[in-house]
């Protein structure tokens, strides 16, 4: 089910009836039903393989617990992440893998058939293969104990707010919130409502409306663009993306805050950081933070951590600048890209940004980057057009167009004319000027809060009243989440 | 203090109670008016906005809409004329005026010859080129009157009314048999980006959002409403872009050199089109007012004119550039484009005699 469409309005308010009436038995039995329920909305045949995905975990991470030889537990973690990998792999990465190996065997003068058949990707199963994966680990690690009860863990899977597109739950912030009947709290509903609100906008009328000259802009052939037409789409695409992703991210995090369920934040002004450092700290933290557990630490053979927050670059004590320390820098880069999507486009992108954090702790090193605030702008700046322009490889088409595109900006004529539509370079420089100002607004009305309490009532309500009007004008038949291609 | 803060939360509560009452009622007290179409935002006030009609049979149609209109009186000898508002728009129109197509229809029905005339506002040649592929999928025709104006060249949007064209799998397939055409088709796939299943059922998903779009439509003329609401914000946008930037009919418009490429690609498929199916075709450059600086970049006229008279001669195809055939005292005025304007000069449309000018010189055209 799409958040942005009538359908999940009336489902969730049907939820949110039954929820409160019921005692915590029944709530269990109803998320796990209606979580069923949202997931079939889109395809009701991939149920049985989100179900197969828990029932292995579950009985593998008890049999982690279970047993005190360290191979059996070791055999039973190999076999909860291989059967995750294994969907993961025929689901989204069989063209990937089969195309590239095709190539690779054509050298060898051996050509491959075409596939015949056609594979639909799972909704979501990027998302909550880690967020399985993740448990298992904990329990091998010992960080946590494997829960008893199937409903409460295939809930912590499948709980419908985040099922399809995150945050990425770690078992130990979310399974007791489960087992806990909770209250009624007016408090909670009003902020989730208000949350859901705010991510309806953010996607309905931000991003979807974004997205329209984003698409123009994409299809011109990059021969014809200019550096700064390249620059723009990149901007634009980067706030479509922003927009559609935190979007939904506030959406999820509203609807399991009116069920009392508190969920970790995903988003916090990430295009506001100064370094890559700082950015993973506020750019899809969840998996960011997966990634630094799961991946980026354990190949560092350091201690990881079991919360979804703080995001990918930590500070270590280790020397940044080893060879083995980049190695594996760039291995956990190439995979980051891999899981959005399976196509070089994406690798790359993951290796853009390796580069770009390799580049910012040479520069600390050597400039003390964030001693100042002159040098904070400067760097701010800098990183800003280099993370922006990172998404042409998230959204063009192939590899080639990428590279194409990023030519543009190494020719001293590709920067003396424009090629879009006027309106294009408006809405770019106006997003990006409000984006940049909404911190100082919150800011503004923080103040305004504590000096008098109605003008900051009468702000809330016309803020509140302008973004309804706006969903309900330019809601559209639904209209995709851009995550929900991984 | 746990009543101050029930209080508190009762608060929260009403304040939002109240925020979706507004928004509710604004939203169908603004917007609840007579429907406007988004492209029909060209023609405004003192230009006037005809769809012709003789007796009971349509001249003039948009699109998919009213596709069937037109085409249903359709004879042996069809002549179709596809352009944008300067077909359906009169300036400062008085009662006996009337349209190109309507002085046109009449005088070619002596000479045994329909015409069908299909005008998109702000349309391109992308979508003049899949209305013109639709179009001789189920009609037959002898001979196409394109007109040529520099600005529909830098348009690149589709509309839906066009798009929707591609509802019908069996054309979709037989329309993507070029490069350029494959790339129109992913660009409308883009631009739509409904959750669709590869086996081509509806989901549930598409079942109740369908269902309740239905009853919402029913009841309280949903989309309606949502079309004139969003052509409400387009329009006071665009006054205000106007006034802030303070752009006027004068000011020079430059070519948009991606929209440019495929505009001339799907001219170019066109012309293909025509020729594999036997159908002559009339290209003309379109009247322009000429009493003042043209809004547009000279050299980049010069060189689009000289490329279509070259397209002309390399195809074997009529050309012929009417810029000036509408004398200065025959344009007319529109409303203002920004905020504070009261009126301002077209250089789009004409008035009513203009038309009758024009349809003349058509004619002439494609009768010799």
């Amino acid at each position: 089910m799409i958040f942005n469409s009538f359908s999940f309005i009336f489902f969730l308010i049907l939820v949110l009836i039954f929820y409160w009436n019921f005692n915590l038995k029944n709530r269990l039995l109803l998320i796990f039903f209606s979580s069923l329920i949202f997931y079939g909305f889109w395809k009701i045949e991939f149920i049985p393989v989100l179900l197969f995905s828990i029932f292995i975990d579950f009985f593998a991470s008890k049999k982690i617990h279970n047993t005190k030889s360290k191979k059996v537990k070791k055999k039973y973690l190999i076999l909860s992440i291989f059967t995750n990998l294994s969907l993961l792999g025929f689901f989204k990465y069989f063209y990937f893998l089969y195309d590239n190996g095709s190539y690779l065997l054509s050298l060898f003068g051996v050509d491959l058939l075409p596939i015949q058949f056609k594979i639909l990707l799972p909704i979501g199963i990027s998302f909550y293969t880690f967020q399985s994966i993740s448990y298992t680990v904990d329990v091998y690690r010992g960080k946590i104990k494997p829960e008893n009860n199937f409903l409460i863990f295939s809930n912590y899977v499948i709980f419908f707010p985040q099922l399809v597109a995150g945050p990425i739950l770690r078992a130990n912030e979310i399974l007791w919130q489960f087992k806990k009947k909770k209250s009624f709290d007016l408090y909670n509903l009003n902020s989730g409502i208000k949350r859901i609100i705010f991510g309806l906008f953010l996607k309905i009328v931000l991003a979807d409306n974004i997205s329209k000259f984003v698409d123009q802009g994409f299809l011109i052939s990059p021969n014809l663009l200019s550096a700064i037409d390249v620059m723009t789409l990149s901007y634009l695409f980067g706030f479509q993306i922003y927009f559609d992703f935190a979007g939904y991210s506030h959406i999820a995090i509203g609807a399991a805050l009116t069920m009392g369920i508190k969920l970790k934040e995903n988003f916090n002004f990430p295009y506001h950081s100064i370094s890559p450092h700082f950015f993973w700290k506020k750019w899809h933290i969840s998996l960011s933070s997966w990634v630094r557990d799961y991946i980026y630490l354990p190949l560092l053979n350091k201690k990881s951590f079991v919360s979804s927050e703080g995001g990918l670059t930590i500070n270590l004590r280790i020397s940044h600048l080893k060879a083995y320390t980049i190695l594996v820098l760039f291995i956990t880069w190439s995979l980051m890209g891999l899981w959005h999507g399976a196509s070089w486009n994406f690798v790359f992108w993951g290796i853009w940004n390796f580069i770009l954090i390799f580049f910012f702790r040479i520069i600390n090193k050597f400039f003390f980057l964030y001693e100042n605030k002159i040098s904070k702008i400067v760097s701010w700046f800098i990183f800003l057009q280099l993370i922006m322009i990172s998404w042409i490889f998230f959204r063009s088409e192939s590899l080639l167009v990428s590279f194409q595109m990023l030519d543009n900006f190494f020719s001293i004529n590709k920067w003396t004319f424009l090629s879009l539509k006027e309106n294009i370079y408006i809405i770019t420089a106006l997003v990006t000027i409000f984006y940049l100002m909404t911190p100082s607004f919150i800011k503004i009305f923080n103040i305004l809060k504590l000096k008098s309490k109605i003008i900051s009532e009468v702000i809330t309500i016309s803020s509140l009243t302008i973004a309804l009007i706006l969903i309900l004008i330019y809601n559209q038949e639904l209209n995709q989440f851009i995550y929900f291609q991984f | 203090m746990a009543n101050k803060i029930k209080a508190i939360n009762k608060k929260n509560s009403l304040i939002i109670f109240i925020s979706f009452f507004i928004a509710i009622y604004l939203f169908n007290y603004f917007f609840s008016d007579k429907k406007i179409n988004f492209n029909e935002l060209a023609i405004t006030k003192d230009t006037s906005f005809k769809i012709e009609k003789i007796k009971d049979q349509k001249i003039i149609c948009t699109g998919k809409k009213d596709f069937y209109d037109c085409i249903k009186f359709n004879k042996k000898n069809n002549v179709l004329l596809i352009g944008n508002s300067q077909l359906t728009g009169i300036n400062q129109k008085k009662n006996e005026d009337f349209l190109t197509s309507y002085y046109l229809f009449k005088s070619l029905k002596k000479k045994d010859h329909n015409l069908i005339t299909f005008a998109l506002p702000n349309g391109s040649f992308t979508e003049f080129l899949i209305l013109f592929e639709y179009i001789i999928s189920k009609v037959k025709i002898k001979k196409l009157v394109l007109p040529i104006v520099f600005d529909d060249l830098r348009e690149g949007r589709i509309r839906k009314d066009i798009s929707n064209f591609f509802v019908d799998e069996n054309f979709k397939l037989k329309f993507a048999d070029s490069l350029h055409k494959k790339k129109i088709i992913k660009k409308i796939l883009n631009e739509k980006k409904i959750t669709k299943r590869h086996d081509n059922k509806k989901t549930i998903q598409e079942y109740t959002e369908n269902k309740i779009n239905y009853f919402l439509n029913y009841c309280c003329s949903h989309e309606s409403k949502k079309l004139t609401a969003s052509t409400k914000i387009y329009h006071n946008l665009y006054l205000l872009r106007n006034y802030v930037f303070n752009i006027k009919p004068t000011s020079k418009r430059k070519m948009i050199p991606g929209f440019y490429e495929e505009n001339v690609n799907s001219l170019q498929e066109i012309i293909e089109l025509s020729k594999d199916n036997g159908i002559e075709i009339y290209l003309y450059i379109s009247p322009i007012r000429n009493d003042l600086q043209m809004p547009y970049v000279y050299d980049e006229y010069k060189d689009f004119k000289l490329f279509v008279e070259n397209i002309a001669i390399i195809n074997k195809i009529n050309f012929k550039n009417f810029e000036n055939i509408i004398p200065n005292n025959l344009w007319g005025t529109k409303p203002g484009t920004k905020l504070r304007t009261k009126n301002e000069v077209d250089f789009m449309h004409f008035k009513g005699a203009g038309h009758k000018i024009l349809s003349l010189k058509l004619d002439e055209y494609i009768s010799n």
